[in-house]
């Protein structure tokens, strides 16, 4: 069986060709295909001699990263492994950085809002200093587990609670890798408190600083600037 | 030669994600959910790397990137033909001259939202990525007969479409 002639070899029409070649040059852009390399690093799936990444496909525990809205989950290496056979997908991994279309499962974590103490102390227990090695596995698997804690009391509402756990992100992860995540949040938690001028003043001065980047969407709509 | 799966998974990724995200594009997904997707193909082939044959990474992650989009929430597949012709209001009666690239990915892409989900998978995989029937016929999951018919079907959607749509635009230009 020979295949026929492809529309944009020629078969096709001025216009369909025109129509399919538009189709076929597009591109993820950089800032999309930074994001979706930056989250592939994230979870050890590509490695990078920069962050030392090559084996932190096994994961320990199923975190959340919840950041500008969305959320990230890795598989949590008790789970059985996947069937061998390729024609299937499974029912795992979401990883995503866009708006999620429901809340993330709200995990008992300190930072709850049912659990949230007066706005002056931050919710969460003090963690312990991070040992892990700046860049390390570990390190991201705990910055994670922290964005993950403070995302949920944005969302619960407890902006104040959030803002002082945040304020604590360059003691505790002095070579975090997250910074833009973490100004995100700072903006949302803003916002809830109702310290519009403070949060439009910071996701302003984000986006100039980063226009670039992937968040910019969420922060002006936060701030109520159009894009 | 032993190839370490992070050195495999980069090269995979450098080789291929432009084209899964381009064909997740194509299945309807927004640049964004084409990325997430994209991710998730590639999580799901970190997870199966040793199933996947040498020489089939890029069949493993299109067949992964179709699955995922079959189940995705696939808002431009909604939208039809009469949504793009809004677009052409006040914007002059060529649109070689009138629209910018992202316009032209637009209608185009809703030229695509038209057809099925069936023969939009062989159409794309087909005409803008460049594979075979057997290869596509593989890769789907369907015999080659009826990937052979799918394409064709797809085909005729295809320009049936693709003529409406330039009618439409060009409209004001005959009156």
């Amino acid at each position: 069986m020979t295949d026929p002639k492809r529309l944009l070899d020629g078969e096709g029409s001025e216009f369909e060709r025109e129509l399919l070649s538009t189709l076929a040059r597009e591109r993820p852009g950089r800032a999309l295909s930074r994001r979706m390399r930056q989250s592939l690093l994230a979870v050890g799936v590509l490695t990078s001699a920069k962050t030392g990444l090559a084996g932190f496909v096994a994961l320990a525990g199923v975190v959340s990263l919840g950041v500008g809205g969305g959320w990230l989950a890795l598989r949590h290496p008790s789970q059985p492994s996947p069937p061998a056979a390729v024609s299937s997908v499974p029912a795992v991994t979401h990883i995503a950085l866009t708006e999620p279309t429901s809340a993330p499962p709200a995990a008992s974590t300190p930072m709850a809002a049912e659990s949230a103490p007066p706005p002056e102390a931050p919710v969460a227990a003090p963690a312990p200093r991070p040992s892990a090695a700046p860049g390390s596995a570990r390190d991201l698997r705990e910055q994670i587990a922290w964005l993950d804690r403070v995302r949920v009391a944005v969302r619960a509402g407890d902006g104040t609670s959030a803002l002082a756990e945040l304020s604590q992100y360059p003691r505790k992860f002095p070579r975090g890798e997250f910074a833009q995540e973490v100004t995100v949040l700072k903006v949302e938690a803003l916002v809830q408190n109702g310290q519009l001028a403070a949060a439009r003043s910071l996701g302003n001065k984000f986006v100039n600083a980063h226009p670039e980047s992937p968040h910019v969407e969420r922060i002006q709509r936060l701030i109520g600037t159009p894009p | 030669m032993t190839v370490r799966p992070g050195d495999r998974l980069d090269r995979m990724f450098r080789n291929h994600h432009e084209r899964v995200w381009r064909t997740l594009r194509r299945m309807g997904l927004t640049p964004e959910a084409a990325a997430d997707a994209t991710q998730q193909a590639f999580l799901i082939a970190a997870e199966r790397l040793s199933d996947i044959r040498i020489g089939s990474e890029r069949a493993f992650l299109f067949s992964t990137a179709l699955r995922i989009a079959r189940g995705a929430h696939r808002q431009a597949r909604r939208m039809d033909l009469d949504e793009a012709m809004d677009e052409r209001e006040g914007q002059g009666s060529r649109v070689d001259e009138v629209v910018d690239r992202q316009r032209r990915i637009t209608l185009a892409g809703r030229v695509l939202a038209t057809m099925e989900q069936d023969l939009l998978e062989v159409f794309v995989l087909f005409e803008l990525e460049g594979l075979t029937t057997p290869e596509i016929a593989e890769l789907v999951g369907v015999p080659l007969g009826t990937a052979a018919s799918r394409l064709r079907r797809a085909r005729e959607a295809f320009r049936a479409a693709a003529a409406k749509l330039e009618r439409d635009l060009r409209r004001p230009e005959a009156r």
